[in-house]
């Protein structure tokens, strides 16, 4: 085949001489010599060259190109490095691809605040280099990190293997500045890390670039570990390895890190660097502990103990720095090391629940022999993340097509036993048909409403991600899946749960008992299941009436009054605990299940779900998921949208939906769970949610101090959050006089007393005491959720921006509540201060620069100064993002039931 | 080699995309076509047919520096130095390049591979006008080639800087043998280099001294020539095959432990004598075993170290990687051991030690815009440690840096290795 240039239209041709004269001609490229690198990303599968390609240097440059291409209906694509695994930054024929290769700046690094905001071509190790010297860095780590852009990472919700304790992308990205798919420069978030309103931070990460292109983000830098330990342990059978990852985490330790690889890759990697790893082991992992030095001898020990009595031969230790850099490198550079084996490789990225592991690769295996395909494995273990990395020659047609038809069967046995088609690399190209497996045709349009919401026009990165609607007559949920299926997986029930429906109760609840700002509703609707739910939405859309649903109605005063007729959707009615499944790290409930239920369920396996939201004996799961109600664990864990991995729902149309699936890591699609998680009610009815777990750690106490000074309260808190040692939470509650500072120490009993000993020091240097009784942490969860005053307000911020407001004076009769680590704070007042409350807000307001903290919500004794006064200094940030967050409100409630005229 | 053969090089790479960060010339463009992953996809097109050696893709060749830092990082083990210089040479056979600039390229690197020329004209060259020698206060400082070579050999209008080199130059020669000093460990052969010894016969001189040091009995008879390095790196394979052949003629019956080399860019080619020599029968097993003997001076000494001396050299030192010392042979810890074992020496880090200066052989003077943008990055990172001296182990680093710092107005000094080493070689305590 000769290549030549693509028949230019005249649309691109145009599109071609505008973007010169904006941006000039070497940053436009449209020579067949240029354009052949950008033919494709590191997926093998799909070649398409762009019919150009630029490279802005700015953000107001992207924007302006954007606006050309909308003009003239050119579709385009945003790039990176390139380096992604599943064909996201393929061109599209007769589009442009905009490369931000050139934009690869660092704008801002604040230490304090531990935050660095870079623009989207800055790589992920750049990052980490800017600030490794004040011992921070930028968490998530995935293999390419070396080379891989930021926005890249943004786009696809870039994992890594640290990601097991630390989180994904998602969790560390606080903010985005977004040229829309119209040319629009938009902020989404900013430096705090709780979103106002709808997180669509949250949303656009992972979008995969289909959201319009990100130009900036800003980032959330984590201390860096004061030590690791390092273990390789060595196995001669791989089933016996597997056994050892799901035993591993049973033990109630938390690697940092837990990846497996095989003796294929092994074997490459010697070839590659002649590390004197063991080439004829079956599979290593490689297990890797951090935190302070001391304890973490007892957990290494725990591990190599769990790895040998699960049949590991031998289990090594890093002994020193250089050591622990082979092992990484030995990791990271682990699949391109497979490129001696054979010209073409592509990695499958498919994750599991944990447990499944050790048939699931026995079947790969199978499948692969069947198919005569050659397969290696390097993993995420710890995760579930399967990467099941196919040798083979793309140029030899027959072999290409076998590789096809063994990556469709890995994936559809990936969601048989509950799992997601893609763990971290993303849908792009690869896996859009296979999208089909995880979501029917109505989870599929639901998820579809957000692109639309975002690119009403399907410029931005068109084909993509989801599935083409109405392509045969392939659309086929999981329900007629599992039928094909030889044994129906049991894990893939509880997502799709009791079908049958009851009749709703209606009216037996007193309404006047549900009342929002002083006003009841006209009616209460108790479903029982589901069904209900539908049948609700469905009624109350004949009836033009709203609907808000209700968990224990704690934290309805957040969101406002309702607008125009409604009525409650109580979920008390839906209480079932699905399955526990500790050994995924999962557990699944029904809305109404109270998180005191679920934590008892979960306690008799020794795990927990990190969020403790204030009355828990009657705050309802899917209550604290949809209003995001976090308590002192806010700062070490982050809220309840980091816990959620799916969710059942009720869409605007009465129609029963998906989101996400049952494994603790997945990017298929986008994330629906996280755009519910904090919605108040607004997007959907909230059925069901599966959240993930964690074991309880062995130790764990919680020290309280008290001392005079309101000053010297702030300066001692803020020590202890420089220290960076992990405190499980580390809030403080300060008056004008006096306050006091409540620290959680968790951890294994070496590590706690370690810990106990350092904070006493530290505050003993503070002139603070010891005080057993005060400050329960009950009453700090519920004060940092404004619950125990007439009127209360919450700032989020980054940590420093925080920290300078709460130091301030206080005026009498006021209180802040100050979870110090994440920037939170919430200031209350009896009704009798609440002027003095308002001016000091409006004051703290102004203390950072620009729109560098925000208030998130106030509690009221009534709604004077709600509307007047504080909504002007509270107003959200005009930065763009509360018409962009109207359009999806739109978009996800055509019909306007969702409680209406209230706000996330 | 041929194109199938290179084809088949080239369809290792898998397309990860992790040489890309490490490729100067992407990290200053943006532009993929300029970094390994593309260059590897527009050599491939050409060579299987998908596209024309056209006046592009040459352009993008042409830009590569053949750093061959993308080796380093490639996980793969894509041999991407062999590749390009495959497709060099291509690019030469099938005159896709104006005549009177290949020619004037060729009598560049003819002009470097004979000393006695090479000299004459660096003499010559300075009875020339200069150039307008930049803008502003390093005006100077700073000369440039005639604009008329400057363009004969670029093809662009870019003003070229000249490489810094010594007020005097001439055709050093050092001895045919010098004794080790104290105990006798080993005998080693030296090469002197074309370059090295027009213009840092100082260098030469120390490196005899601290092997003698070393307890060796240093060979260096004049029959040896050109090595081919040169040749070989701007894609002329012939012309290095007839080289390395003369090398290996000439070593044919000499009788060595080791076969020490102060110039990184020979040392580099020299260690690859047995695979670039593999289809001559006639040689291809001399070529290997010379190969194996072949050390980079750096390496040799950190190994059998200057256990009967004392080095002492008060400085605040940095360190520069030559690439093919870095990239070409994978040294890079030894020279920080050797310079770290110096009594009073501070080692202070490089940011980006190991990305090109823009020297690169000939490249300089080729591509002379993106050679200078390269310095100046260099530049700057060597000023921002506040070093006294920066340390490097190849001449072609030594003249474009040592130009790039004078052009800054710094003082920072230039100094190989072996010269640290030199200066810091005290007298043995007298004993008793």
């Amino acid at each position: 085949m000769h290549l030549s240039m693509p028949t230019p239209g005249t649309a691109i041709q145009q599109c071609v001489l505008e973007l010169r004269a904006c941006l000039g001609d070497d940053a436009v490229l449209t020579r067949l010599s240029d354009l052949l690198a950008y033919d494709g990303d590191a997926y093998p599968m799909a070649r398409q060259l762009p019919a150009a390609v630029a490279l802005p240097a700015t953000t107001e440059q992207v924007a302006a190109m954007v606006r050309i291409c909308a003009k003239l209906n050119v579709p385009f694509v945003p790039r990176g490095a390139g380096t992604g695994l599943s064909g996201g930054a393929t061109a599209v024929p007769g589009g442009l691809v905009i490369s931000l290769a050139r934009m690869n700046r660092i704008l801002e690094v604040d230490i304090p605040n531990r935050r660095v905001i870079a623009e989207a071509g800055c790589t992920n190790q750049a990052i980490s280099d800017a600030v490794a010297s004040h011992g921070l860095h930028y968490a998530p780590d995935p293999s390419s990190q070396g080379v891989c852009t930021i926005g890249g990472n943004v786009a696809e919700n870039a994992g890594g293997p640290h990601t097991l304790k630390y989180g994904v992308t998602v969790n560390h990205v606080t903010g985005l500045t977004l040229v829309t798919p119209e040319g629009d420069v938009i902020r989404l978030g900013g430096y705090p890390e709780e979103p106002l309103g709808l997180d669509l931070v949250g949303v656009t990460v992972g979008s995969e670039g289909t959201f319009g292109i990100v130009t900036e983000a800003i980032v959330r830098l984590t201390p860096t570990p004061a030590a690791y330990r390092t273990l390789l342990a060595v196995f001669d059978d791989v089933a016996a390895c597997t056994r050892a990852v799901v035993e591993v985490i049973a033990a109630g330790v938390v690697p940092c890190a837990l990846e497996m690889i095989d003796r294929t890759i092994l074997g490459a990697i010697e070839d590659a660097f002649g590390f004197g790893f063991p080439r004829e082991a079956a599979a290593v992992l490689t297990i890797e502990l951090d935190g302070p030095e001391v304890g973490l001898d007892e957990d290494a020990e725990v591990v190599r103990g769990v790895c040998l009595a699960s049949g590991a031969r031998e289990v090594r230790v890093a002994r020193d720095a250089a050591d622990r850099a082979r092992l990484w490198i030995a990791r990271k550079k682990g699949v391109g090391t497979a490129g001696r084996l054979a010209s073409s490789i592509v990695t499958q990225d498919g994750a599991i629940p944990r447990s499944k592991l050790p048939s699931v690769l026995a079947e790969i295996a199978r499948i692969a022999e069947r198919h005569r395909i050659r397969v290696c494995n390097i993993f995420h273990a710890g995760d579930g993340n399967l990467h099941p990395c196919v040798l083979y020659d793309q140029n030899d047609p027959d072999e290409a097509g076998r590789v096809h038809r063994f990556n469709e069967e890995v994936l559809a046995l990936c969601v048989a036993v509950g799992g997601t088609v893609s763990g971290e690399h993303g849908v792009g190209l690869e896996k859009r048909d296979a999208m089909r497996l995880m979501f029917n045709p109505d989870d599929l349009e639901w998820m579809s409403r957000v692109k639309t919401a975002f690119d009403p026009r399907g410029l931005c990165n068109p084909g993509k991600l989801l599935p083409d609607v109405g392509k045969g007559d392939s659309m086929e949920g999981p329900g007629t899946n599992d039928e094909t299926q030889s044994e129906p997986p049991a894990t893939s029930c509880p997502l799709r749960g009791s079908a049958t429906s009851s009749p709703a109760r209606v009216g037996q609840a007193d309404p006047a008992a549900f009342a929002i700002c002083g006003e009841p509703p006209e009616g209460v609707v108790s479903p029982l299941s589901e069904a209900d739910c539908c049948d609700a939405v469905r009624d109350a859309a004949r009836h033009r009436v709203g609907l808000v649903p209700w968990g224990s109605g704690t934290f309805m005063h957040l969101g406002g009054p309702v607008r125009g007729p409604w009525r409650v959707v109580l979920t008390s009615g839906l209480f079932q605990l699905g399955p526990v499944s500790p050994e995924d790290s999962l557990v699944t409930c029904e809305a109404g299940c109270t998180l005191a239920a679920l934590q008892e369920a979960l306690a008799v396996h020794r795990h927990w779900v990190p969020i403790d939201a204030p009355e828990p004996h009657t705050t309802t799961t899917g209550g604290i998921v949809a209003a995001n109600i976090s308590g002192l664990l806010r700062s070490s864990m982050g809220p309840p949208r980091d816990h959620v991995v799916a969710l059942l729902a009720v869409t605007d149309q009465g129609q029963a939906v998906k989101a996400g699936a049952r494994v603790v890591k997945n990017a298929a699609g986008y994330d629906m769970a996280r755009l519910m998680a904090g919605s108040m009610g607004v997007v959907g009815i909230i059925s069901e949610v599966t959240l993930r777990t964690r074991p309880l750690p062995p130790a764990r106490t919680t020290l309280t101090y008290r001392g005079r000074g309101q000053s010297r309260i702030c300066e001692a808190a803020w020590t202890l959050h420089e220290s960076r040692l992990p405190f499980e939470h580390l809030a403080a509650q300060l008056t004008g006089s006096e306050g006091c500072i409540s620290v959680g120490l968790a951890g294994n009993a070496t590590l706690v007393a370690w810990l106990h000993e350092q904070v006493a020091a530290a505050m003993s240097r503070a002139g603070l005491e010891l005080d057993h009784d005060g400050c329960p942490t009950d009453a700090l969860r519920r004060s940092a959720n404004g619950l125990d005053a007439d009127c209360a307000a919450r700032v989020c911020g980054a940590p420093d921006d925080t920290f300078r407001i709460v130091r301030r004076t206080l005026p009498d009769g006021t209180q802040w509540t100050w979870l110090v680590s994440c920037g939170l704070a919430v200031a209350s007042a009896a009704e009798g201060s609440a002027d003095a409350l308002a001016a000091m807000l409006c004051d703290a307001s102004r203390i950072p620069p620009g729109e560098r903290v925000w208030f998130d919500w106030l509690r009221l004794p009534n709604s004077r100064w709600h509307n007047d006064r504080a909504s002007r200094a509270w107003a959200i940030p005009s930065h763009g993002s509360a018409s962009l967050m109207r359009r999806v409100r739109a978009m996800y409630d055509s019909q306007g039931v969702f409680s209406p005229g209230r706000q996330p | 080699m041929d194109d199938s053969r290179a084809v088949a090089l080239a369809r290792k790479c898998v397309r990860c995309g992790f040489c890309m960060d490490a490729c100067p010339t992407y990290r200053l463009t943006g532009v993929e076509t300029l970094s390994p992953r593309g260059r590897i996809r527009l050599m491939t097109s050409a060579m299987t047919g998908e596209a024309d050696i056209s006046a592009d893709i040459v352009g993008g060749i042409d830009l590569c520096l053949g750093c061959r830092a993308c080796e380093t990082a490639c996980p793969s083990g894509v041999q991407y130095g062999r590749i390009v210089e495959h497709f060099r040479n291509r690019i030469e056979e099938t005159g896709a390049r104006r005549k009177l600039q290949r020619d004037a390229k060729q009598g560049i690197i003819g002009a470097m591979r004979s000393p006695r020329l090479f000299a004459a004209s660096l003499m010559a060259s300075r009875a020339l006008p200069m150039g307008a020698g930049g803008s502003g206060e390093h005006a100077s400082r700073a000369p440039e080639m005639p604009p008329l070579v400057a363009h004969t050999l670029s093809g662009s209008d870019a003003a070229t800087l000249m490489p810094d080199a010594p007020e005097t130059v001439g055709v050093g020669s050092i001895p045919a043998f010098s004794p080790a000093i104290g105990k006798r460990r080993f005998r080693v052969r030296i090469l002197q280099g074309c370059v090295m010894r027009v213009l840092y016969h100082q260098t030469n001189l120390a490196t005899v001294r601290v092997l003698q040091h070393a307890g060796c009995d240093v060979l260096c008879p004049p029959d040896l020539g050109c090595c081919g390095a040169l040749d070989f790196h701007a894609g002329n394979h012939a012309s290095g095959v007839s080289s390395a052949r003369a090398a290996l003629r000439a070593l044919r019956h000499a009788d060595f432990d080791a076969f020490v080399i102060n110039s990184a860019g020979c040392g580099s080619t020299i260690r690859e004598y047995g695979v670039l020599l593999e289809d001559d029968p006639t040689c291809a097993a001399e070529a290997k075993a010379l190969a194996s003997k072949a050390r980079d001076v750096s390496e040799f000494l950190a190994d059998v170290g200057l256990p009967d001396v004392r080095l002492s050299f008060p400085a605040v030192v940095t360190y520069h990687d030559a690439c093919h010392l870095a990239h070409g042979q994978g040294i890079t810890d030894p020279p920080r051991r050797l310079l770290e074992s110096i009594e009073g020496l501070k080692l202070v880090p490089l940011r980006e030690s190991d990305m090109c200066c823009g020297s690169a052989g000939t490249y300089n003077l080729t591509q002379p815009d993106m050679a200078r943008r390269l310095l100046d990055r260099k530049v700057s990172n060597i000023i921002e440690t506040g070093a006294q001296v920066v340390a490097m182990g190849n001449p072609g680093c030594m003249a474009w840096i040592a130009r790039g710092l004078k052009a800054a107005g710094s003082s920072i000094r230039v100094m190989h290795t072996i010269e640290v080493l030199n200066e810091a070689i005290m007298r043995p305590e007298p004993t008793g």
